[in-house]
């Protein structure tokens, strides 16, 4: 007789269980990070080799480069890990971008109207907390596909924001330690703000597979009915998620609104859209259940390596936008390929 | 059932909806909310307009004209998205397919050389190339189809960016539309009064797409295919079949769209990509009454979809609203009408179903 093991233990190490008997490459290919690890290596490879061929027109190897993408990572970072627990409960969100503008805008709003900075942040937590229930209360409630809630909540809130803001950025000078905490340096050359994705990287990795809450996120979005049948609350694990997902994106944008000292909410537009990427290209399943925090920070770093590549090359813009698009059908097809073998 | 029924379970169906059938008829018709709001709407205006004349000038010959040029192009687009809705897909690729049928028919025409009818033949076969890699993706390879037309969304707005550059500034820029007047004038000239062309085109297509869904074959598999799936292909529809002509169909009219709009503006821009169209026309066909699953929705209910999106639009640019009002009602009009439509319009034909 085989016990049931769905609740048991992470899927991950499951999956890294079964196939422990065989080769290395059999238990790669087999982790949902596995293809982006390789791809990721393999690019990363490829730049360095070309930056030392050609040092002087290829600048990859230098250290202004290295900090830039130190600090280009972080928020998109951020937000596909919000975005990619979320996928793994089998849910959408389509309106980090605008929550991502929204939150950080009532901040800078909040602390230049005299609110001491710590309650400011709590104004901002405020936000993407109740943009989170919203999204997840609308789904939950009324039975509607997440990316159609979210997406109207996308329409609503950065219209919203910009009502609120009248279109007008704020300027934002938070004191010195709070600015250097989050936008410093460490021995010169570690952006401060990789060293917090780092950390949100490390938060998500033990609420996804030490907590038991990751653990039912797996569950709910692999198979709900019987994650329900062994008594998990699919609505509370789903809700968790829709507000991890909008914290995560309230925190970026906290980080990217300090370091450029400018309250927006003019986000960049399709940040969401670059965020389902990420997390597609990190082997996050779209149908829910499987995927790895490790995928979304290398599908992260990929996705800005390329456009730091197509910038650096001095290559039309236009090769992200078929990069991204040709990324997602392909890294789907994989993963859904991966999915049904393992 | 506790009652015990003097009749037999087939007679006491068929009897249960005899008394009300004729008002359960309508209200069962997935165009019949749309109806009732797009009427109430109208009414309201026209009361606006007698209580306070010079107000509101939303029924002066000037103000219809503009409707009677931009709902038809939103509508043609929805009606293609609504189609596609009906089969149990999506496309979220149209705002760029739009663009590039355009970009490519004044491509052909004035860089190239080509003439208008190559050139309109070369926005043709790319229309019918994208709608047939869209279904090669979602069917074959088994994505998503929001997911797979995401892909192509990207892709598009970096193909239309490329064939955009200037050869001259090795930029992307605008080009203008120089197809002749003539054919301007066909796609968007004046007719009569406030009525333009697009009307006409507009009834035209919406006359294909009735007689295509409710006449033909083909759109009976349409329904059955995105009604369910497997029922369908139990009963021996070709289910390929009614998606791909769906994903077609959907491209070419995108394309079609494009190249109306293009002719009444008279340049295209690759920024056209991002104004967020395919969002529009997709928010048309489900505030339609078009079931976001498949199986469910009308033409004449995409059309209104469309015409209350414009004018709604319409009415707050001439009362002066801000812009940014419109993007807080469209979502919230999507959001609610999905709500309706997934938990009061489906009870009466598709079973429900989680993505």
């Amino acid at each position: 007789v085989i016990e049931p093991q769905l609740v048991t233990g992470p899927i991950e190490g499951a999956a890294g269980g079964r196939y422990a008997g065989r080769g290395f490459f059999d238990r790669l290919r087999a982790h949902p990070a596995g293809n982006v690890t390789v791809v990721f290596l393999a690019a990363f490879a490829a730049c360095v080799l070309a930056g030392l061929f050609w040092p002087a027109s290829f600048r990859f190897l230098s250290q202004n480069n290295f900090a830039l993408l130190m600090r280009a990572i972080p928020p998109i970072g951020i937000i596909s890990l919000g975005v990619g627990l979320l996928m793994v409960a089998g849910e959408y969100d389509l309106s980090v971008g605008a929550v991502f503008g929204l939150s950080s805008y009532m901040m800078v709003f909040a602390y230049v109207a005299g609110v001491p900075l710590l309650l400011a942040i709590l104004v901002a937590a405020a936000t993407g907390l109740v943009a989170g229930l919203i999204n997840g209360g609308i789904t939950l409630a009324f039975g509607i596909p997440s990316f159609i809630t979210t997406l109207g909540t996308l329409f609503i809130l950065r219209s919203g924001g910009r009502i609120i803001s009248g279109n007008k950025p704020l300027s934002f000078f938070p004191p010195d330690w709070f600015q250097s905490l989050l936008t410093g340096k460490l021995f010169g050359v570690i952006q401060a703000q990789f060293i917090w994705f780092l950390g949100f990287a490390g938060f998500a990795y033990l609420l996804l597979n030490r907590h038991w809450l990751g653990n039912h996120f797996f569950a709910v979005g692999g198979n709900r009915d019987s994650a329900v049948s062994v008594g998990i609350n699919a609505g509370r694990a789903k809700m968790a998620a829709f507000v991890i997902s909008s914290l995560f994106a309230t925190a970026a944008g906290i980080l990217s609104v300090t370091r450029v000292n400018s309250g927006t909410t003019e986000t960049q537009s399709f940040m969401e859209l670059e965020a389902v990427a990420v997390c597609v290209m990190g082997g996050i399943a779209l149908t829910g259940g499987r995927g790895s925090v490790i995928g979304i920070c290398l599908g992260a770093c990929m996705l800005r390596l390329v456009q730091d590549v197509i910038i650096m090359a001095q290559l039309p813009g236009f090769y992200l936008d078929l990069f991204i698009g040709i990324v997602i059908v392909f890294g789907v097809t994989l993963n859904q390929v991966a999915k049904k073998k393992y | 059932m506790t009652q015990t029924s003097p009749t037999s379970p087939a007679a006491a169906a068929a009897t249960r909806y005899t008394e009300l059938t004729r008002w359960r008829r309508i209200t069962r018709s997935s165009a019949a909310n749309i109806t009732v709001l797009y009427g109430l709407l109208v009414l309201g205006l026209a009361l606006a307009t007698l209580f306070a004349p010079g107000e509101l000038n939303f029924f002066s010959e000037g103000n219809l004209a503009v409707l009677s040029q931009q709902v038809p192009i939103i509508a043609i687009l929805a009606i293609g998205a609504g189609i596609l809705m009906i089969a149990g897909e999506f496309d979220l690729s149209l705002a760029g397919m739009s663009t590039l049928a355009a970009y490519l028919l004044s491509l052909a025409v004035s860089r190239w050389g080509l003439g208008l009818f190559p050139g309109l033949l070369i926005a043709l076969a790319a229309a019918v190339a994208v709608g047939l890699v869209n279904s090669f993706v979602t069917l074959r390879l088994g994505v998503p189809s929001f997911v797979a037309t995401l892909g192509m969304m990207f892709t598009l707005r970096g193909i239309v960016r490329w064939v955009s550059i200037d050869p001259k500034t090795g930029q992307p820029g605008q080009i203008t539309f120089a197809a002749g007047d003539g054919f301007k004038n066909v796609l968007s000239g004046q007719v009569a009064g406030p009525l333009h062309a697009q009307a006409l085109w507009l009834i035209l297509v919406a006359a294909f797409a009735v007689l295509l869904l409710n006449r033909h074959f083909l759109g009976n598999h349409i329904f059955a295919v995105g009604g369910d799936r497997d029922a369908a292909q139990k009963s021996g529809i070709n289910v390929a079949v009614a998606k791909v002509t769906a994903f077609v169909l959907c491209a070419v009219m995108a394309a079609f769209a494009g190249i109306v709009q293009t002719a009444r503006i008279g340049m295209v821009d690759p920024a056209q990509t991002l104004t967020g169209l395919e969002l529009e026309a997709i928010a048309s066909a489900v505030i339609g009454g078009v079931y976001l699953f498949g199986g469910r929705g009308s033409v004449l209910g995409m059309v209104l979809g469309a015409a209350l999106l414009v004018t709604i639009e319409n009415v707050l640019v001439l009362l002066r609203f801000p812009g940014e009002y419109m993007p807080v009602f469209v979502g919230s009009m999507v959001i609610i009408s999905v709500i309706i439509n997934t938990n009061f319009g489906a009870r009466f034909s598709a079973p429900r179903r989680s993505l």
